[in-house]
């Protein structure tokens, strides 16, 4: 491969007045499994389309295994597989004639496709269907074979378009398993807005807002940039005076209640550490649970959308 | 041996038509054209009500009669045999959402457009060739013997005709919202094509309809393939322009 497997500069896509993306830049590296996080409508699967040569950019580049995106050599797309959002098969093929023809497009000839196609079908667990018409096929089966046809090529890179969108839980826990279990394989650039696979899949993180990225880097960096660790406690009975006698502590930070439980944010954790159980003690209760906890993705990305929500009402107030 | 990714999409293209039966419906409807048109035209006179009080004089079907229809059958039945066909060669696939996912492959959007002209295009020829040779067969059975080089003949001008809607179908497929939109649109734009030179007598000869009416001289040795060649030569431009045009237009949409 030569090249970062994706790279964007200032890409941007512009629909009538709505900036669909915006100046996007970023890049990722070889063999990381990397977020592409927003809420519905960022932009995030606007930039796929962008990437695939399947939407023009109004300005910008963007760069796929180090060739350029939308042109007409695509040459370079055999080394990727993608995933669309919903994707949709020739209803009246059989999954494993799908796989052959896709098989096909990417080179392989028939008999190699074929011997491939099988493989895939049962990596996926989808074994049990190869006579079966596509047409008949689950939504979680049809994501099965989504991703069945994405891995054909055996490609370098995989574009995966909200790939547990709709999938109920256990159809989810079994695609977030599978797209695991390919760490280390490929690089794999998983668009999504929910937070919460990500953050069990991903070791990196893009954040876009309106067409614009907020943030970006190793998930762990993000989660301890925007999210410092903080203490989560459980008393048996008097959370009420608890709250209070916190209240009246400097090094508490935030604080907040959820349930029963108390959570500090944005606290010095090492005081908390050492005074947390001291005000307890004094105030006579009796503690179920402390633990250092912090912000998960979602709440760091709610966070950080927010803060660029009251900067634009800033902006636009102050213009 | 490596495959193209033209060849995997011709042969997708092929086995579509097989299983979905647009490949037999078609192959059948070119047979019942060719059964059908000398047959009727043999037993018209049987066929028209001869009452006490109406008389109604019909002379001898003749071999030109029975042509006159098999080519009439291609006028307005082929014609929109043809829009359904092109119809949703590209609109059909967009609205199904799988074109997306076979345009994230190595495949130019050429190549696709290639394919369904191809396999289209192909299999309209090969379901006339058929029913040109049994409309042969069938008008020598009822009528009497005439040579079969004029119908031969008469297959290239009434295959480009058939060619030019297909064109005309999958241009507008490539731009229309959606399958029924580009077949409304095709059947506007073919019929606008075939009556509007026919009003005019110094354009008469060059455009599509006159493919056809020359297409029935010729099957019965009344005239050559040179009569129409004025009208080939444009209806030839006319679809490697609207192909050339759809294949821009395709490479620079979004999808």
């Amino acid at each position: 491969m030569t090249g970062k497997p994706i790279e964007c500069v200032a890409l941007t896509k512009i629909y009538g007045d709505l900036a669909a993306v915006s100046d996007l830049s970023f890049d990722i590296e070889p063999g990381t499994i990397t977020g592409f996080v927003g809420h519905n409508g960022a932009g995030k699967t606007t930039t796929l389309r962008m990437l695939l040569g399947l939407a023009h950019p109004t300005s910008g580049e963007a760069f796929l295994l180090g060739k350029p995106c939308g042109t007409k050599d695509r040459s370079h797309l055999a080394g990727v597989g993608y995933l669309p959002e919903a994707p949709a098969f020739y209803k009246w093929m059989k999954p494993w004639e799908f796989l052959v023809f896709v098989g096909n497009t990417l080179g392989l000839d028939y008999k190699e496709a074929k011997a491939k196609a099988l493989e895939m079908l049962e990596l996926f667990g989808l074994g049990h269907k190869i006579t079966h018409r596509i047409q008949g096929f689950s939504k979680g089966e049809r994501q099965r074979l989504g991703l069945a046809q994405a891995m054909i090529g055996d490609p370098e890179l995989l574009l995966l378009d909200e790939p547990t969108s709709g999938l109920d839980p256990i159809g989810r826990h079994e695609l977030i398993t599978m797209i695991s279990n390919l760490r280390g394989e490929l690089t794999i650039f998983l668009s999504s807005h929910l937070l919460v696979d990500i953050e069990k899949v991903c070791d990196h993180v893009i954040m876009i807002r309106k067409g614009k990225m907020i943030e970006s880097g190793p998930l762990h960096q993000v989660i301890d940039r925007h999210s410092p660790f903080g203490f989560t406690i459980q008393v048996q009975e008097g959370q009420g005076s608890l709250v209070r006698a916190l209240e009246a502590e400097e090094w508490a930070g935030e604080i907040s209640t959820d349930g029963e439980r108390v959570r500090l944010r944005n606290c010095d954790v090492e005081e908390g550490g050492r005074e947390i159980p001291r005000v307890v003690a004094e105030l006579g209760l009796s503690m179920v649970m402390m633990e250092m906890t912090r912000d998960s993705l979602q709440e760091v990305y709610l966070e950080l959308a927010e803060e660029k929500d009251e900067a634009e009402l800033f902006t636009s107030l102050g213009a | 041996m490596k495959r193209s990714s033209l060849q995997a999409l011709v042969r997708r293209d092929i086995k579509e038509e097989v299983r979905t039966y647009r490949l037999w419906v078609t192959l059948a409807i070119f047979l019942v054209f060719g059964i059908t048109a000398p047959l009727i035209m043999k037993n018209l006179p049987k066929l028209i009500p001869q009452t006490e009080m109406i008389t109604v004089i019909v002379s001898e079907p003749t071999v030109g009669d029975a042509a006159s229809q098999f080519f009439d059958y291609l006028l307005q039945m082929g014609m929109l045999l043809m829009i359904l066909l092109g119809m949703g060669c590209v609109a059909g696939e967009r609205a199904q959402g799988v074109l997306p996912l076979v345009l994230s492959k190595p495949v130019k959007r050429r190549e696709f457009l290639e394919s369904k002209v191809l396999v289209n295009g192909g299999m309209t020829a090969i379901a006339l060739a058929l029913g040109a040779a049994v409309f042969y067969g069938y008008t020598v059975l009822v009528f009497e013997y005439f040579s079969p080089v004029g119908v031969l003949q008469s297959i290239i001008p009434a295959a480009l005709f058939l060619l030019l809607v297909l064109a005309i179908t999958i241009f507008w497929s490539v731009l229309a919202p959606s399958s029924i939109a580009a077949a409304g649109l095709a059947f506007l734009s073919a019929i606008i094509i075939l009556v509007v030179p026919s009003l005019f007598p110094a354009i008469k000869r060059y455009g599509p309809s006159y493919l056809l009416e020359s297409s029935k001289a010729i099957a019965i040795g009344e005239k050559g393939l040179a009569d129409p060649l004025a009208a080939m030569l444009v209806a030839t431009g006319l679809i490697i322009i609207l192909l050339i045009a759809a294949v821009y237009l395709f490479e620079s949409r979004d999808i």
